[in-house]
């Protein structure tokens, strides 16, 4: 990491944590334009800068000068109900000819003046930022898991890939696909489009190895497992590996509750669990869910609390739904 | 765990006033800027240890959990669910009442600063930031839990950084500039790293 962090160097800009600063004040909502002559006023006196602005009226813009000993002066400048160009124009003419720094905060907009002029040294580095937050906003949270499940399984039936990675010309599974590959092809998706951390094999029991579940996703503030299964129907299978689909799930839900016990005898905190089957027989939807309930019947009365404190439901994938293009 | 309860005010206080903090985003602040003090101030007071959950993400886990209930005992804090907490107007009082004391405005003061950098990055990428952390890298590649802060390696990092810039490249960095460069690109790849495959 290290050789291409420092190839970064090239391109550091001295102005950038003062930009992040400035983004921070100006989500206080309120219009100020604080001018200094020395860039180092500026950390020295967050702490009161942050406390006027949080007392200084809504309806004000304010001018607030910061020198060696602090906020030297505080005048208010204009009305903050004008319009964006009516404030750019006031700051312009008011600060035009001021050799200093010009700090501007505005109702979520926020730059820098020097010597006059808009810094625009930063705005490349500004706008990748704000890409890059901006693609991330599109991904899910782990809690949303349930409607990325769903966009999945459209992307399973509707994109020709996933259909071409897993069947051959006659229509057949192919061999070489079992719990691995399955997994990994929920694993791509959900770290294209759930925010944080997916990773597999995660080892829930130190101790032990062989206890690692199939799919966790960590994104920031909430954490799931996820056990993946398999079931395909020897007449749609090409490999040797059957597992009826009711025992199947009951191997998750039993899987599902080692691990949870054991994370809680850790107390690694883990809000979802769920089971992922991925099928392929000929039983009707109605017969699919009958089949999970009663599973879930029959097994209750073993399964842990630390299993009910995380299960959320079954997640079926039934691949006879995967259209070919 | 007093000192953590003072940390966890500090850090409280700086973040936007009655708004949801994410409980384990606030712990991962708490860790990023103990191990990035001694770049940042250039301070000579070297944090000793910090044992890392690297399963949550998260180091001195139980001692901030140990902190964080304690102020919600004292009705500093109101938890709003499992994942997330709210400063009461009491947390807000006791802070501005402590600032008499230059050695806690001084402390704010930082902490503010280095909230104000990093509040710009969502929950997800904080993690990143964590798993990123070059102290953690190598704790978790001798799948071990406690990072030593006697040989930082965050802080031999942004030292070369800042050498190559100012002295190589003609730069005038700061070291806040130093370290938001480095959450940028930490940033950056984690932002790749969801998109390689589009």
């Amino acid at each position: 990491m290290s050789s291409d962090f420092l190839e970064k160097a090239k391109n550091s800009n001295s102005l950038i944590s003062e930009h992040k600063i400035l983004e921070y004040l100006a989500n206080l909502g309120k219009a100020v334009v604080i001018t200094l002559d020395k860039l180092d006023y500026f950390s020295e006196n967050i702490l009161d800068i942050k406390i006027e602005i949080e007392k200084a009226a809504c309806s004000d813009i304010h001018n607030f000068v910061i020198g060696e000993s602090g906020i030297e002066s505080q005048i208010v400048i204009g009305k903050s109900y004008i319009n964006e160009l009516e404030f750019h124009n006031l700051v312009d003419r008011k600060f035009k000819e001021y050799s200093g720094y010009c700090f501007v905060v505005n109702a979520g907009i926020s730059y820098m003046m020097h010597d006059g002029e808009i810094d625009s040294s930063i705005e490349g580095c500004l706008l990748k930022t704000k890409t890059m937050q901006k693609l991330l906003n599109t991904k899910k949270n782990v809690s949303d898991l349930r409607e990325v499940f769903e966009n999945f399984y459209s992307a399973c039936k509707y994109h020709d890939s996933y259909h071409q990675y897993c069947f051959d010309s006659s229509g057949m599974i192919k061999a070489k696909i079992k719990e691995l590959e399955l997994r990994n092809l929920l694993q791509d998706y959900l770290n294209e489009n759930v925010k944080g951390d997916v990773q597999t094999e995660f080892c829930t029991d130190y101790y032990n190895d062989e206890e690692s579940v199939d799919i966790y996703l960590n994104d920031g503030i909430q954490r799931a497992i996820i056990e993946v299964k398999f079931s395909f129907a020897k007449k749609y299978y090409r490999g040797n590996t059957y597992y009826p689909f009711a025992t199947r799930i009951g191997d998750g839900m039993k899987q599902l509750d080692k691990y949870a016990k054991h994370l809680a005898k850790g107390k690694r905190q883990v809000d979802f669990g769920y089971v992922y089957m991925f099928y392929c027989n000929d039983f009707t939807d109605i017969e699919i869910e009958e089949k999970i309930k009663e599973k879930y019947d029959e097994l209750k009365p073993e399964l842990s609390k630390d299993f009910f404190s995380i299960y959320k439901t079954t997640v079926t994938n039934n691949l006879r739904n995967w259209a070919i293009s | 765990m007093e000192k953590m309860r003072y940390l966890l005010c500090l850090f409280i206080y700086a973040l936007k006033r009655n708004s949801k903090i994410s409980i384990n985003t606030l712990f991962r602040y708490v860790y990023i800027y103990s191990v990035s003090c001694d770049y940042l101030e250039n301070s000579q007071e070297k944090e000793g240890e910090v044992l890392i959950d690297k399963n949550i993400g998260i180091g001195d886990y139980s001692i901030l959990f140990e902190a964080m209930q304690r102020l919600n005992e004292t009705e500093m804090i109101t938890m709003i669910d499992s994942a997330n907490l709210m400063g009461t107007n009491k947390i807000y009082v006791f802070v501005e009442n402590l600032l008499t004391n230059e050695r806690v405005k001084h402390d704010l003061n930082r902490i503010i600063y280095f909230v104000g950098v990093i509040s710009n990055y969502s929950e997800d990428v904080v993690l990143s930031i964590f798993y990123n952390e070059p102290n953690v890298v190598e704790v978790t590649n001798r799948n071990e839990s406690v990072v030593n802060l006697k040989k930082n390696k965050l802080y031999e990092l942004l030292m070369e950084f800042e050498k190559v810039a100012n002295e190589d490249c003609g730069k005038n960095l700061d070291k806040y500039d130093v370290f938001t460069t480095w959450l940028d690109y930490v940033f950056e790849k984690y932002v790749q790293g969801k998109v390689k495959n589009e």
